[in-house]
């Protein structure tokens, strides 16, 4: 019997009907979709008037305002585009983590929120990849907007192990240099990496005007510290071991944890990225409607 | 006031109950044996928690010792509380007025019989004849004496006195170091008196009397003498008597 997690969970999808992921801002698409391009191409909307120059073609000719005018103009239009969004999921050892009472790892969670997004941007017809990270980056493959896709999406994250130590910094830099499109970019993450790292990582996005979306997945356990007994924590990723009496050590724990979400989500603000902190007992669906609630007023997102 | 002198001596009632003591042993085990009782678990968010611990760790050892040292405290302050302390006043203690101590009242006959020569037999004897020897009843009054010194028990005291128609106190204040007092014993000599022994022993019987009180368990009186010329019964008489009842 398949144990593995089911990414498709449809009561968790079924709450992502009336939700649509748009680009409001202006992203560059291949097929015509609802998203606005820079564009001008055929299509139905009127964009502008501009003046002939030789070398147009006449059928672009507007008529009616020669007759009126005596000067050629040309019409133009607002091409539509789709949405081409990537999915960028952790795959590092840390990832594999689950607390005592967690169903799931932060990965399996992890992937079930991409297999969400992924099915959310190919219901409204937008092309969707999705690609893993760790120590490296393993490349996306070509964004697509056949519903197949999602089987195929499925598939990858089911064969996907967490291992290795994160580099954020390195692995958003390749992917930004390899991308020079504009996208929107899904980051799911623990965001296991010093600071430095994943504030390079994300400004490289940035810096290729790629609309970014970090989701910081957590077990419970790791923001409340809530155990009752004395621990031996050896660390993932090569990390040192702890041993550690819980009581003494929560309040100071929590102390570092709301520190360290105040200093990336500051800095997420600023750098205009959608940022929220997803814990792996939280429903899916449940996430992704808050996360567009919340972010209603933005531009690039839309119900 | 507590009068010059005068010294407190904690004693144990029941001096075996300190080994609860031993209970002391109890929270230091659990404390080591703590450290080594710790759940397993895999940990990604190890650069929180090493923050963290950055924060407690000196607080959180610190506390933990002071418990550990709180707990044994306790149990220890617990088992002298069982012990039964008993804090007793003491006078010149540190001379060896001790638990379970004597006041020996050595008295040493100076009579002028004393100087007499006796013959006694020299060695241990075990089955061989040996020759007699000469000695003064003085010497050998002083080997006794200070035989009875050197086998006494630790917290003994003494007192010295000599006697011949009268009583000469030595030592008037009763003294620990036995060193001292077989040096004294050893300046003890007779003079050319006569042995007159029921005044000597009213004397004696007022000494006794006088240290009845002291902080000692008991007052022991030796009399070291010949006894030559002692008219026993003079001691019927009834002064004589009556001091010695009491």
């Amino acid at each position: 019997m398949d144990s593995s997690p089911n990414f498709l969970d449809p009561q968790a999808l079924s709450e992502l009907k009336d939700l649509r992921l748009r680009a409001a801002a202006i992203v560059d698409g291949l097929v015509s979709g609802m998203h606005r391009s820079p564009y001008q191409g055929h299509s139905v909307e009127f964009s502008q008037h501009r003046e002939y120059v030789a070398g147009d073609e006449i059928r672009h000719v507007d008529w009616k305002v020669f007759a009126r005018t005596d000067k050629i103009h040309l019409k133009q239009y607002e091409d539509e585009t789709n949405l081409c969004c990537t999915l960028l999921v952790d795959q590092s050892e840390s990832m594999g983590f689950a607390g005592p009472d967690a169903p799931w790892n932060k990965f399996e969670f992890g992937s079930c929120l991409a297999v969400a997004f992924a099915w959310l941007v190919l219901n409204q017809r937008d092309a969707v990849s999705i690609g893993t990270f760790a120590d490296t980056l393993v490349p996306p493959a070509r964004p697509t907007d056949q519903r197949e896709a999602i089987d195929k999406i499925v598939n990858r994250l089911k064969s996907a192990t967490p291992r290795g130590s994160t580099r954020f910094a390195d692995c958003l830099n390749a992917f930004a240099v390899e991308n020079s499109r504009r996208q929107v970019v899904v980051l799911i993450s623990d965001c296991f990496d010093e600071f430095d790292s994943v504030a390079r990582g994300l400004e490289a996005l940035r810096r290729r005007d790629h609309q970014v979306i970090l989701l910081q997945v957590l077990d419970r356990s790791e923001i409340d510290f809530d155990f009752g007994e004395a621990l031996e924590l050896s660390g993932m990723e090569s990390e040192p071991t702890f041993r550690v009496d819980p009581i003494a050590v929560q309040q100071a724990y929590r102390k570092v944890v709301e520190e360290k979400t105040a200093q990336l989500s500051t800095f997420c603000l600023n750098q205009q990225i959608l940022f929220e902190q997803v814990c792996t007992q939280s429903n899916v669906g449940s996430v992704i409607r808050k996360l567009m609630q919340r972010n209603s007023g933005r531009r690039w997102m839309s119900k | 006031m507590i009068p010059s002198g005068f010294l407190f001596a904690l004693t144990l009632a029941q001096p075996w109950l300190l080994l609860f003591g031993l209970a002391a042993l109890v929270p230091v085990l659990i404390h080591f044996l703590h450290r080594h009782q710790h759940r397993k678990l895999k940990w990604a968010a190890t650069r929180y928690l090493a923050l963290a611990m950055e924060k407690v760790w000196r607080r959180f050892s610190m506390i933990q010792l002071w418990l550990l040292l709180l707990r044994v405290t306790l149990l220890l302050l617990l088992s002298i509380c069982l012990a039964t302390p008993v804090l007793e006043r003491k006078e010149s203690w540190l001379e060896g007025s001790g638990p379970g101590s004597t006041l020996k009242i050595i008295a040493m006959d100076t009579s002028y019989s004393m100087l007499a020569r006796d013959s006694v037999q020299a060695g241990s004897g075990q089955g061989q004849d040996q020759a007699p020897t000469d000695q003064q009843r003085q010497d050998r009054a002083r080997q006794l004496a200070s035989q009875l010194v050197e086998q006494s028990g630790p917290g003994d005291a003494f007192l010295l006195v000599t006697f011949d128609d009268r009583l000469t106190p030595v030592l008037t204040a009763p003294q620990a170091s036995r060193d001292a007092v077989i040096d004294r014993i050893n300046l003890v000599s007779p003079g050319n008196r006569p042995n007159q022994l029921p005044p000597v022993l009213e004397a004696l019987g007022e000494l006794v009397e006088n240290h009845l009180s002291s902080p000692y368990d008991q007052v022991e009186l030796h009399l070291v003498s010949d006894f030559a010329g002692a008219n026993w019964s003079s001691l019927q008489e009834e002064p004589t008597r009556s001091a010695w009842k009491s």
